[in-house]
């Protein structure tokens, strides 16, 4: 099992598709930290606390960073193109096996559960990266330009209001709210990379194979649209800015139900595949 | 790239005609799915502008509760209004607006990479013309299109016909009131040009992510289109053709909008470009 896991695991990651979607990624985190924080870090705020004038709270990590900066048309990119970037580097992989009938030369080696297992394994830890990896650099290259000054809920800065969840975990514990949405960002971005392995058995072509995660997040999108549960929506959910209340259990219990019914039907599916 | 190889020569009208017939009748036929998500979508929205109606909350801004055509065409087609980050406000994305461009795209960009790899090489070694079989390509998209837009025009009108209870294309108290737009002046001839820019600039998007997908393939043609709309939606500037679809940013409803006229002849160029630019790869490009 374990060199099958490696196999796909070399397949995933050295492979042009795993590098164009890193580096959109990462084009748009650091382009962030340019347009974003390091204005901040040089702008006239800084100057009115340098000189003791104090005044309006400066900006902080917690408000600048690129999970939080609702404003920024590169936060907004990020998080809308997040169900496509998940799925580009190795998601579409068994739509190309079966089509290709690589899968028959791999499972003859390794068996149907072994094939599939480390299929969804390698699928779900580049779907990941690719997600997990900008997040951080940003993150860290924002902290590079801008200190980490407590979040303080009268400045109005900062985006955790009282109706968003884990509110009260933004103003106690800053840096742990910003873990568990980028863990957040993990659990969705390895759903969505399980739900395109799982719809390669129906779907035939790689480009709707790989942009079926993002299209049932725009239709969620657009059906929640003006509803009460528009904070469900997944785009809503992971950004950390919180654009509209919603429940931090309940898109847990979403993510979860979202990548084990896909892990599940592909195990299924696989353990009785034959193709002739 | 790999140069051109073959003889070309002059292809007979009867088989450019029945080409690009076949072509457009393939393409419906290859996008039903798609084209049934167009249908509801415009069956949603026109069901949400009733819905919003009923509900009261733009009846209770005005005694009026009849509503036009022009109404219902002027909410699916509002989009955002100018957004200024000055003020650090959450900004989000209308998926009225989005949802139809991003179903262009994508038909757009599959259907000219499923031909890529099947049937291109059958038409074009019958026809023996690359030319021919591209534009086929950006005809079927153009009939999409002002398919999509003229289903709106239909279908406002058969509702507002029905239940509406005034002129076709006036604007009400409850449209002005539901869209925060004053769209009380325009004329038949606003709305005809108003609505040949909305078609042409969906058209110069689907043209560029058509061509774009022959260069560097659906998916990169695709992201490539998405980032465009995000940002003709986030910043207003004529260079971001995506802007003209949006009733919001005209100048018929905002001083410091578009006009629509200025918008097609931008647009008209733009796709000028991007045509020719497919059209010059293709012919460098051996498809058997």
């Amino acid at each position: 099992m374990k060199r099958s896991i490696a196999f796909e695991i070399k397949r995933a990651f050295l492979n042009w598709t795993f590098c164009a979607a890193l580096n959109v990624g990462l084009l748009l985190a650091i382009g962030h930290v340019v347009m974003v924080a390091a204005p901040y870090a040089l702008s006239e705020s800084w100057n009115l606390w340098r000189s003791g004038a104090g005044g309006t709270y400066p900006p902080s990590l917690y408000s600048a960073w690129m999970g939080v900066t609702s404003y920024s048309f590169l936060t907004i990119t990020f998080y809308f193109l997040l169900p496509l970037l998940a799925c580009i580097p190795y998601a579409d992989s068994l739509c190309t096996d079966l089509s290709t009938h690589y899968s028959n030369q791999l499972i003859c080696r390794m068996g149907r559960i072994r094939y599939f297992a480390s299929k969804l394994i390698a699928t779900s830890i580049s779907s990941i990266s690719v997600i997990v990896i900008p997040l951080i650099v940003n993150y860290i290259a924002t902290a590079c330009f801008i200190p980490a000054l407590w979040p303080e809920p009268a400045a109005q800065i900062f985006p955790a209001s009282p109706s968003n969840m884990l509110a009260s975990l933004f103003y106690h514990a800053p840096q742990t709210y910003t873990i568990v949405f980028i863990m957040l960002a993990a659990l969705y971005s390895a759903a969505f990379g399980a739900l395109s392995i799982a719809s390669s058995f129906s779907i035939h072509n790689r480009f709707i194979v790989m942009l079926t995660p993002f299209a049932l997040c725009i239709t969620a999108q657009f059906v929640l649209q003006g509803s009460a549960f528009e904070g469900f929506s997944p785009i809503n959910a992971l950004s950390p800015y919180q654009p509209y209340p919603s429940i931090y259990s309940v898109v847990v219990a979403i993510g979860i139900l979202l990548l084990l019914i896909p892990n599940f039907i592909t195990l299924i599916k696989g353990r009785y595949f034959e193709d002739v | 790239m790999k140069k051109s190889t073959a003889i070309s020569q002059n292809v007979p009208p009867p088989i450019i005609w029945r080409s690009i017939y076949w072509d457009i009748q393939r393409g419906f036929s290859d996008n039903i799915p798609l084209g049934l998500l167009l249908i509801i979508f415009i069956a949603a929205s026109c069901g949400s502008f009733l819905i919003t109606i009923a509900t009261g909350d733009a009846a209770s801004l005005s005694d009026e509760h009849a509503f036009s055509a022009l109404d219902i065409m002027a909410y699916i087609n509002r989009g955002m209004d100018e957004y200024s980050p000055i003020y650090k406000q959450i900004f989000m994305i209308d998926m009225t607006w989005t949802i139809p461009l991003l179903c262009i795209a994508f038909m757009a960009c599959t259907y000219i990479s499923k031909d890529r790899k099947g049937y291109s090489a059958q038409i074009v070694s019958r026809t023996k013309s690359r030319v021919l079989w591209l534009t086929a390509k950006y005809l079927w998209l153009t009939v999409i299109v002002v398919l999509f837009y003229g289903s709106i025009i239909l279908v406002s009108s058969l509702i507002a016909r029905t239940i509406g209870g005034t002129e076709l294309f006036t604007a009400t108290q409850q449209g002005i009131a539901l869209t925060s737009l004053d769209y009380s002046n325009m004329q038949l001839n606003d709305i005809a040009l108003l609505y040949i820019l909305f078609i042409v600039a969906a058209l110069t998007g689907g043209c560029m992510a058509m061509t774009l997908s022959l260069i560097i393939g659906p998916v990169g043609s695709y992201l490539a289109f998405i980032v465009l709309m995000i940002a003709s939606s986030y910043f207003k500037t004529n260079y971001l053709f995506l802007d003209f679809t949006m009733l919001a940013r005209n100048s018929l409803v905002t001083d410091e909008g578009f006009t629509s006229a200025f918008g097609i002849a931008e647009c008209l160029l733009l796709a000028g470009i991007f045509i020719f630019a497919g059209l010059l790869f293709v012919k460098r490009t051996d498809y058997l």
